[in-house]
């Protein structure tokens, strides 16, 4: 695939789901986390704390990975949530709950606290699948929410092909409805 | 100019729906100098309210009422029809199709099929064809009238050449009531690619700005949208005297009639028809047969999305761009009865493919991870998609009926709808799926994944059109059996549901019907 025209404007680097552009307001906690000073998508946290919002970008990020994208994408998606979770107790019960149940590494009889965002990608992927087969509300929740939001942002389905609103535009009759290039001609 | 109509004055046809039966049905009335009060259950929108936005129309248009299913393929799920004024014709395809001959015979070309409960139509191909012609040209279908055909889109020549390469011959860009060029006041096509969220130029015919400004202009017509009916009501005689509805502000009125004609969708005119039981008639208006709301169908229907090996973009220009027709022949050598189609049609948008391919596909490497990403979400520019289209088997206990104790917002008993698939269905749709893929192969494609049907767009047959009353709800006019002046003016007529996608022949049984009802007026035998 072609992904090559994000370049020009190029979303924040990060490393895996630690450079998160979360302004969480108040002391980080362990793990050597840095803030991204670029606040283009950060915002403030109204109902989640650190530890459940850092975790669902990495949720978003492991149900739906794309390398083109950096975390902005997701964090938007997780904003989304913070800002529903604000408004609806249960939910913020839920998605807090839900991080916390994914924040445990299971091996054998043994378990082990390990923050779900902190958690190898391995161990993340493992930890998921764990909550998909559990079959539980908040799984479902965040992974709906992901699909609506990230493939909702206009571009994101932009930068995989979705052009959007094309009546301000004149639509597709001078601008390559049929300027499909690589099929023989049919006979 | 619009005109209006005292609630008292008996000599109006009351027309329930303002889609493709009942709006016809209303303008074709004004036009005879009948006066007509046309209530539809949703808003006026103009142009202006229609964008190119799937979530934001799909909120706008779609019946979101209260229903309960049961059986198979999410029969529950707010079918995909509209509440709006134009009804489904607002986000319809554009698909015009008339059907074959021996589709007008399915008991007699099909033979006895086990658990169908398949009738002749009491009206044939001769009957129909003069109304298909004014319909068509009322439309301005492509291929017709010497209107020239759509140029095809990428996903048109997609499948056009995998078509071609498997040897079928009868490929071209469709019938389609989508101008190419300036007709009848409508502009031409500027290829958008959301004709299902509305046409936003008026380039696609629909009831709402073709027919119903020129039913307004005749001066015997009253459109009075937000006006949901509640129930229709008889005198001791059992004739039809009147509808009760709700207005826009929730107050109840009734309308009186000399006529009344129900075109709500194959859901809300047979559950209309049983909300309006009475002492005369417990069982529901015009149910003598005991038929109102049985034999539900909603064609076979199937999505095929493949991956190509280069860009297709098709979301790009009409979505329903050319047809495949090769398969639509009865041949019960291919191990059913009846025909289906192959019609272009795109994903609506990222968010939808990766939401339904996942969700919904036999074949989907998962709903999430990385495969996933990769292999079908990154694709989406190279993606091409069919919509497969073929006749169902009418069945008696595939029906509407109404909830014991739901209730929705105006108080009335919730729909419940249930259905089930007949063994013919599945063999249709298994040799559709096969053919589909093949397609995609033909043309280069890597990967294809095989959806099963999306919530029901074409709803039919729930009050059909029998020769005998014993079988069905109405007779070769649409008149009902059992009340000379109550009609059924929508697909809840259809007897049996052929391959074509349905508008064009509810369009021509409404011109029909129209004729027919105002001889009857004429002649006063209504």
């Amino acid at each position: 695939m072609d992904f090559s025209h994000l370049s020009r404007r190029k979303f924040l680097q990060g490393t895996g789901t630690t450079a998160a552009g979360v302004a969480i307001t108040g002391t980080l906690g362990a793990g050597g986390i840095a803030i991204a000073e670029d606040a283009s998508w950060a915002f403030e946290p109204k109902a989640l704390d650190e530890t459940t919002i850092r975790g669902l970008i990495a949720m978003a990020r492991q149900l739906y990975p794309h390398d083109f994208l950096d975390d902005g994408p997701y964090v938007q998606v997780v904003a989304g949530l913070d800002a529903s979770a604000a408004e609806d107790a249960d939910l913020q019960a839920q998605l807090t709950d839900g991080v916390r149940a994914l924040g445990v590494v299971v091996s054998g009889d043994a378990s082990t606290p390990v923050a779900f965002h902190e958690q190898s990608g391995g161990l993340q992927l493992r930890a998921l699948k764990r909550e998909e087969a559990a079959n539980n509300a908040f799984f479902e929740a965040v992974r709906g929410a992901t699909l609506g939001g990230l493939y909702g942002n206009p571009e994101v389905a932009a930068a995989l092909g979705f052009e959007g609103s094309a009546v301000e535009h004149g639509g597709y009759l001078d601008r390559g409805f049929d300027d499909i290039d690589w099929l023989p001609q049919s006979s | 100019m619009a005109r209006t109509y005292d609630l008292s004055d008996d000599s109006v046809v009351v027309i329930i729906g303002s889609g493709a039966g009942g709006g016809t049905l209303g303008h074709e009335l004004s036009e005879k100098g009948i006066d007509v009060v046309c209530l539809e259950a949703g808003p006026r929108l103009d142009l202006g309210d229609i964008v190119n936005d799937w979530g934001e129309m799909g909120a706008k248009l779609s019946w979101n009422d209260k229903r309960i299913g049961s059986g198979v393929l999410n029969p529950g799920y707010p079918l995909w029809v509209c509440k709006t004024v134009g009804g489904t014709t607002v986000h319809w395809a554009g698909a015009s199709l008339r059907f074959q001959e021996h589709e007008w015979k399915a008991r007699t070309t099909y033979g006895d099929i086990a658990g169908a409960t398949l009738l002749d139509w009491p009206i044939d191909a001769a009957e129909m064809d003069p109304y298909y012609s004014r319909a068509e040209d009322k439309m301005g279908t492509t291929g017709t009238h010497g209107i020239p055909r759509l140029p095809g889109n990428n996903n048109y020549k997609v499948m056009e050449y995998g078509a071609k390469k498997l040897g079928y011959q009868t490929v071209h860009t469709g019938n389609m009531s989508i101008n190419p060029e300036t007709r009848d006041g409508r502009p031409g096509c500027l290829q958008l690619g959301f004709c299902m969220a509305g046409c936003a130029i008026g380039a696609k015919w629909s009831i709402l700005y073709s027919e119903v400004p020129k039913a307004e202009a005749t001066g015997h017509f009253e459109l009075r949208p937000d006006s949901m009916v509640v129930r229709i009501v008889h005198d001791d005689s059992g004739k039809a005297t009147g509808v009760e509805y709700l207005d826009a502000d929730g107050n109840l009125q009734m309308q009186k009639a000399r006529i009344v004609a129900v075109a709500g969708n194959s859901v809300e005119t047979p559950r209309l028809l049983l909300n309006s039981a009475s002492s005369m008639f417990p069982d529901g208006m015009a149910n003598s047969s005991g038929q109102v709301g049985r034999n539900y169908m909603r064609h076979l229907t199937a999505t095929v999305y493949a991956v190509m090996p280069g860009p297709v973009h098709f979301d790009r220009g009409t979505q329903m761009a050319g047809i495949v027709m090769d398969e639509v022949r009865h041949d019960d050598s291919r191990g059913f009865a009846g025909g289906y189609l192959m019609e272009t049609l795109p994903g609506f948008g990222v968010a939808a493919i990766a939401g339904n391919v996942g969700g919904m596909s036999i074949d989907t490497p998962g709903t999430w991870g990385r495969d996933y990403t990769r292999e079908v979400i990154e694709n989406y520019r190279n993606m091409a998609g069919m919509w497969l289209v073929g006749e169902d088997m009418p069945q008696a206990d595939n029906r509407v009926t109404l909830h014991d104790t739901e209730k929705d917002q105006y108080g009335l008993p919730v729909p419940v709808v249930h259905f089930d698939e007949h063994p013919n269905d599945l063999a249709m749709r298994n040799h559709a799926y096969r053919m589909g893929s093949a397609v995609y192969e033909a043309a280069g494609g890597s990967k294809s994944y095989e959806l099963p049907p999306f919530p029901g767009t074409h709803n039919l047959g729930t009050c059909r059109m029998s020769g005998n009353a014993d079988e069905g709800v109405c007779g070769p006019s649409g008149a009902t059996h059992d009340i000379p002046n109550l009609f059924i003016s929508d697909g809840s007529q259809f007897t049996t549901g052929a391959a074509e996608n349905p508008t064009l022949t509810i369009v021509a049984l409404a011109i029909r019907q129209a004729e027919l009802m105002a001889e009857a007026m004429r002649t006063n035998s209504i």
